[in-house]
């Protein structure tokens, strides 16, 4: 129930004037005395006849005692007490005169009623005030929704007197109806073409920040490297962790078992910038023995895996490249050559601000791209053999073949400067370990060899490799 | 006391706030405007309800002043004035504290305008004092003082009645200067002879 603070405002204040101005006060407020000054005659009788003792006293009486004086009882009481000579008592008639009943008490109700009439309207206030601002976000409410309705009432209402036009036209021969079509088919591409622009930026906007969360973690990567390697050099005085000292000497392992292995060719190709491309059948092991070497690189050269696209990422190979980590991948046709035009942008960026931190990137079956895109595909071919090293990236490419058709016309002079490493198979389910180095060795004088054969070791599987720095170390012959 | 201000439309980014600020709908110039009206109206309620909210303290400070007075008089008469006297004074420093202070306080040209303001207010509040003053012990005093006047009277009267009357003081003295004239000529021609 509403309360009418303003009616108790009113009802206080009034109690608080009538007690103050009128009920509190009384005719006669304070005790008086009343004052006869009468003085007896000396010609009292039988001295004087009686008869004149009367006049003499008629005659003071007249002079003196027709008069009543009313004083302060307070003030003639204080003033007799006072004074030196006190007026006699004797000579005088006092009347006392009482106060009438005090109503004083109401002087102390009137600030109470007061003070209630002020508090009923503060209350008053603080309800408005309260209330004022959902009162004005109501009436903002009421705006909006009269407004959205009338707007939408005078769209349709236009809308509709249009095409009653639009069939008076018509009929009248105005337009064909066939225009009418081809006015409203336009409108529908417009909107068509509105919308997928939109649902482009969309993924513009999603692919822009993937780029840059993977930017992110790479940071943080790397920013947790260097807070370990502080830390680890405090806390060991100069010594690293146990931890970092375990992956150390898994690392010292795997290192030494690819040096030992066939002279360190192995090695050589893992540890070179070079770009490295896997040429094979179906069923050879291209992509197993690249994800391999990436991993190793990844483990041993302390490399991040940026980017891996193929295909077939989610499909077959998918355990394989999940354990890679990559931090963006790309698994169609667009998505990979979205990616292959980010690469050569990414490598002229890197080179540009001179980074020294390297990075991976895996790219298979790249045998079928250059047929959707050959333009793009020159570029990447190009770039990759031009700027990887600049850029600091690790590449490793698997294709099936060699041919102008994969990699476009006037590269071949440029495929030298990379590895190629050519894998078998019988049956085209088991790999064989056999690998012909195609390009990319040199002899002791630096001179390039051409097709020497090699084998794989046979632990040199992206699984092992994976397992070997995840609690299940490779049992490395001898 | 809160200010109630939500302008639409102007620039409130002088105002620093603790609150992030956050965009209201859109609405059109039209709904803007109406918006505007209204909440016009509503800042009007509310200033008059603040200002009627004044005037009632100013009130209770005043009826409190003056009943307290009353009251102290009545109970306790000539001993209640000081007392009286005393609190109207006190809540009048009460309600006027801080012009008092400001008066007293007051530095610099820039608030000069603000003090004379002050000093305006305090010497109106300071009329109604006296008035509360005039009306609470005022009457009383005049009371006190006609009964002194009173008194004196009395005491005039009761002297003059105590004296002998002027005439009969003139006819001794007339009497006396006679028989004096007598005797002496009485003494003169007795040795003459």
């Amino acid at each position: 129930m509403k309360k009418s603070y303003a009616g108790y405002t009113v009802l206080w204040l009034v109690i608080a004037l009538a007690s103050s101005m009128f009920l509190g006060e009384t005719k006669r407020p304070y005790e008086i005395v009343s004052i006869k000054f009468c003085p007896k005659t000396a010609n009292t009788y039988p001295k004087f006849g009686k008869e004149f003792s009367q006049r003499a006293q008629e005659k003071l009486d007249k002079e003196y005692c027709r008069y009543e004086r009313k004083l302060l009882k307070e003030v003639w009481e204080q003033k007799q007490f006072e004074s030196s000579n006190p007026i006699p008592e004797a000579s005088l008639i006092i009347r006392d005169i009482p106060a009438t009943e005090s109503k004083a008490i109401w002087f102390l109700i009137s600030p109470v009623a007061a003070g209630l009439a002020y508090l009923s309207w503060a209350k008053k206030s603080e309800l408005n005030e309260e209330s004022a601002h959902y009162e004005l976000e109501g009436y903002k409410t009421q705006i909006k929704l009269i407004g959205v309705d009338a707007r939408n009432e005078r769209d349709f209402k236009s809308k509709t007197i249009d095409s009653k036009w639009d069939k008076f036209r018509v009929k009248a021969g105005q337009i064909s109806p066939e225009a009418r079509q081809d006015r409203l088919r336009r409108q529908q591409e417009v909107q068509d073409k509105t919308h997928s622009s939109a649902l482009k930026q969309f993924d513009l906007a999603d692919s822009e920040m993937d780029k840059k969360i993977a930017e992110n973690l790479r940071d943080k990567h790397k920013a947790d490297k260097e807070s370990q390697k502080v830390l680890g050099v405090k806390n060991g005085e100069g010594h690293i962790t146990t931890e970092e000292s375990k992956n150390r000497e898994l690392i010292n392992q795997l290192v030494d078992a690819l040096k030992h292995h066939e002279s360190g060719w192995l090695w050589t190709v893992v540890d070179a910038i070079k770009p490295i491309w896997l040429v094979g059948d179906m069923g050879t092991g291209k992509t197993n023995t690249s994800v391999a070497i990436g991993l190793t690189r990844k483990y041993c050269l302390d490399i991040p895996v940026f980017r891996i696209a193929d295909r077939h990422l989610n499909g077959e190979n998918s355990e394989v490249w999940n354990l890679l980590e990559a931090q963006l991948k790309a698994d169609n046709d667009s998505a990979i050559l979205e990616a292959i035009q980010d690469v050569i942008e990414r490598r002229d960026d890197r080179i540009n601000s001179k980074v020294e931190e390297p990075e991976q990137f895996l790219l298979d079956e790249f045998t079928q791209l250059a047929k959707i895109d050959k333009e793009s595909v020159e570029r990447f071919v190009s770039s990759t053999f031009s700027d990887t090293r600049k850029a600091k990236e690790y590449f490793i490419g698997v294709t099936h073949n060699l041919t102008n058709a994969a990699f476009g016309d006037g590269t071949a002079d440029m495929r030298k400067g990379a590895f190629y490493l050519q894998k078998f198979t019988l049956d085209n389910k088991k790999p064989l370990p056999r690998i012909l180095v195609k390009t990319g060795l040199k002899d002791e004088l630096g001179n390039n060899l051409e097709d020497v054969e090699k084998t794989l070791p046979t632990w040199f599987r992206a699984e092992t490799i994976y397992g070997h720095f995840n609690n299940k170390p490779i049992q490395f012959e001898g | 006391m809160t200010n109630f201000g939500l302008d639409l439309g102007e620039d409130t980014t002088t105002q620093q706030s603790n609150y992030p600020t956050e965009e209201d709908s859109s609405f059109t110039p039209d709904e803007q405007e109406a918006i505007r009206a209204y909440k016009e109206n509503l800042t009007r309620r509310l200033n008059k309800n603040r200002s009627v909210l004044k005037g009632l303290e100013m009130s209770f400070w005043g009826i409190s002043s003056y009943s307290l007075a009353r009251f102290l008089v009545l109970t306790s008469g000539m001993d209640g004035v000081p007392l009286a006297v005393s609190a109207i004074l006190i809540i009048n420093q009460i309600t006027n504290r801080k012009a008092i202070e400001d008066l007293i306080n007051h530095k610099g040209e820039d608030n000069r305008n603000n003090v004379m303001g002050r000093f305006i207010k305090f010497g109106f509040s300071t009329v109604i004092t006296l008035f509360l003053l005039w009306g609470a012990v005022g009457k009383f005093l005049e009371i006190a003082y006609q009964s002194g006047e009173t008194y004196k009277n009395i005491q005039t009267t009761i002297d003059k009645f105590n004296k002998l009357p002027d005439s009969e003081q003139n006819t001794i003295t007339v009497l006396v200067g006679l028989l004096s004239i007598a005797g002496v000529y009485i003494v003169v021609d007795s040795r003459r002879r």
